[in-house]
């Protein structure tokens, strides 16, 4: 769950206890992306032995006003329907789309609040000049679809939730169709037209210098000199976390690039003063990242500004409700914050279909539902069966260009009612053992359409 | 020079699986590099994720971290945990080139047992590298090689060399040391892998 839809909150500005990104999206109703700050979350639930959802609620319990209302869900839009539904039945507090009390309000949701939250979002499309945010092109379609509406007897939404975001968007437009994406589909957060929200301006320093300079020893120490003075800015209390740095750098041929320098996971800037391995290894990485003309020398810097665009501010009430960090937990955090490249984490989840049997993270614990002990040993049975390793998509395979012996091993529905309905995906694939001469094992099937794929490595 | 004064340790850190265990004469060797053969799809993996599963679960401060360079295979982690591997504690990296792209991991004792799987670009410099490091932050570092190690070559800073391997006929594992342990050979049912109780 990485989007908080908040409406009613009491002081808007506290909402920054939760996370360094906000977005107002109308008076009153804030979004909050959670998904830069969960790993510092999941540590503090773990510490505070609760779940992830509780710690929000209890967090969200200082920060609501009394009739306020928030909903947790994994795209904005959802987080979005689901808090208007939840303010709408009187209902206040937090619910998540994960919980049944959720899933229920979500399979309630009117037309009504359905058109009122896709309204809402044409300014946030009109200010970037999209032309999904034109409302009169809108309204039209707004209107076809409610006549089809009518016309098929569809009450909810949610009656139509196995229906292709393309098909919709075929039919009633780009923004419907995108809208439909997000709230059945696999949308991508990425697509929602967000716009952080700013409370103040964040701590900048500038830097100018009497030369030119681009290698990054003689680049380093003034930029850790300029770590320190953005720590010892005014407005910047040492308790808030950063998330990410903005480092607008200026050649000397008078051309800009604007470095995003993101942290995994909220980072103390002021506790690393006078050093800071960490930021200035993140801020070499976007360094190194930078597009350039091999051919040529990298142009001199003769000035950049450093500024610290997203912090996390944790308020008293919520340190207070932490004990002390573990040093093995905040070791890993630190450490994954100095790396080039994410660290993965698995965990399994329930769910027959190979592809869908686990989720991974970046950088923080995946985590997936308390399975049903039940469903949890036949899907172990399962799991002993199967390799090691698979590959991320299934690869053509002949069982003809070698001598493999073939060893039947489960027969496994595919989820053929999923994705976008009979004859995109076979019903049912039998899955092999094909060991070739050198004894190595490949787990390989065939589909209904009697064609071969490789799936994985017995390794 | 400050590096060269901290002790070896001459223990052996047990595995939690017995009959590995007395093989290995002990356990695995702390704070050492030790080099594996085991071509892909033979199931010399299985075998060594039972045990660094056992060894992780005896050591419950201990975190592994899993490198890879196979852009196209995930781990499947329901297998993983149906061997005993307790995910929770386990990280996964993909990196071509590991040394380079990992070293903060490299220089800080985070993680007890790193494993190098079929990595292409390891040096001869990065392999002593590694062995410094393993040795200074007593660290377990495995270095899985998709091919069978032989006797008159590899890498000359692993303590212990073997080659592993399931054998589908006898329905054994078998393993073959190369170096640090007396020539000889283990055979291993899945039920001889069973744990010790801890």
């Amino acid at each position: 769950m990485t989007y908080l839809a908040v409406m009613r909150p009491r002081h808007a500005p506290e909402l920054q206890a939760l996370s360094s990104r906000l977005m107002c999206w109308k008076e009153d109703v804030w979004l909050v992306d959670l998904s830069v700050t969960t790993s510092y979350w999941q540590a503090q639930a773990a510490r505070s032995g609760l779940s992830l959802t509780n710690l929000w609620r209890s967090l969200l319990a200082g920060l609501l006003a009394e009739d306020g209302a928030a909903a947790l869900a994994e795209h904005p839009f959802r987080a979005l329907l689901l808090a208007r539904q939840l303010s709408g039945r009187r209902l206040f507090g937090l619910v998540s789309e994960t919980e049944r009390v959720g899933a229920g309000l979500w399979r309630d949701i009117s037309w009504t609040s359905f058109v009122d939250v896709a309204e809402e979002i044409l300014p946030h499309f009109a200010a970037r000049h999209d032309a999904r945010g034109n409302a009169p092109s809108f309204r039209q379609k707004l209107g076809l679809m409610q006549r089809a509406m009518l016309r098929l007897g569809v009450a909810l939404p949610w009656q139509l939730a196995e229906m292709e975001p393309l098909a919709m968007r075929r039919r009633f437009g780009a923004l419907f169709g995108d809208i439909w994406q997000w709230c059945f589909g696999n949308g991508a957060p990425q697509d929602f037209p967000w716009t952080s929200f700013r409370f103040e301006t964040p701590p900048r320093v500038d830097r100018s210098l009497e030369y030119g300079i681009n290698d990054w020893q003689t680049l380093e120490p003034w930029l850790k000199e300029d770590l320190d003075r953005l720590c010892a800015v005014q407005t910047w209390n040492a308790q808030e976390r950063l998330t990410a740095l903005n480092w607008r750098l200026i050649f000397d041929d008078l051309t800009e690039a604007c470095l995003e320098v993101r942290f995994r996971h909220p980072h103390g800037l002021h506790k690393e003063l006078g050093r800071h391995p960490t930021a200035l290894k993140q801020c070499l990485y976007a360094y190194e990242a930078l597009p350039r003309d091999p051919t040529l020398p990298a142009p001199p810097l003769v000035a950049w500004q450093l500024e610290a665009t997203e912090r996390l501010t944790p308020s008293a009430a919520n340190r207070s409700l932490f004990g002390e960090a573990d040093e093995r937990d905040e070791a890993l955090v630190e450490l994954e914050n100095k790396l080039r490249v994410p660290l993965l984490s698995y965990a399994p989840r329930q769910d027959w279909v190979p592809e869908d049997s686990q989720v991974f993270a970046v950088g923080k614990q995946a985590q997936d539902a308390a399975p049903s002990p039940e469903a949890e040993a036949s899907l172990d049975a399962l799991a002993a069966t199967r390799p090691l390793f698979l590959y991320g998509k299934p690869q053509a395979f002949d069982p003809k260009r070698e001598a493999y012996e073939l060893r039947f091993l489960e027969r496994t529905m595919s989820k053929w009612w999923h994705q976008g309905g009979a004859g995109k995906t076979e019903p049912s694939r039998d899955y092999y053992r094909a060991t070739d001469a050198q004894q190595r094992s490949y787990w390989v099937f065939r589909d209904t359409a009697g064609k071969w794929f490789l799936h994985g490595v017995f390794a | 020079m400050e590096e060269f004064k901290v002790k070896i340790p001459k223990h052996h850190v047990p595995l939690g699986l017995p009959a590995l265990d007395r093989f290995l004469r002990g356990g695995l060797p702390a704070g050492s590099v030790s080099e594996w053969g085991a071509p892909w799809g033979q199931g010399g993996r299985e075998l060594l994720l039972r045990a660094l599963g056992s060894a992780s679960r005896r050591d419950t401060d201990a975190r592994l971290l899993w490198i890879s360079v196979d852009k196209h295979l995930n781990v499947y982690s329901p297998r993983w945990r149906a061997l005993g591997v307790p995910l929770e504690r386990w990280r996964f990296a993909r990196v071509d080139r590991p040394v380079k792209e990992l070293k903060p991991v490299l220089l800080s004792p985070v993680f007890r047992f790193l494993v190098f799987d079929a990595p292409r670009n390891l040096s001869p410099d990065d392999l002593a590298f590694l062995a410094i490091q393993a040795r200074h932050n007593r660290q377990f570092i495995l270095v899985l090689r998709d091919g069978w190690l032989g006797g008159d070559q590899g890498n000359v800073f692993a303590r212990l060399r073997i080659n592993c391997h399931y054998d589908p006929t006898s329905r054994r594992f078998h393993l073959t040391p190369i170096r640090g342990l007396p020539p000889g050979e283990l055979w291993l049912s899945r039920q001889e892998l069973e744990e010790e109780p801890s």
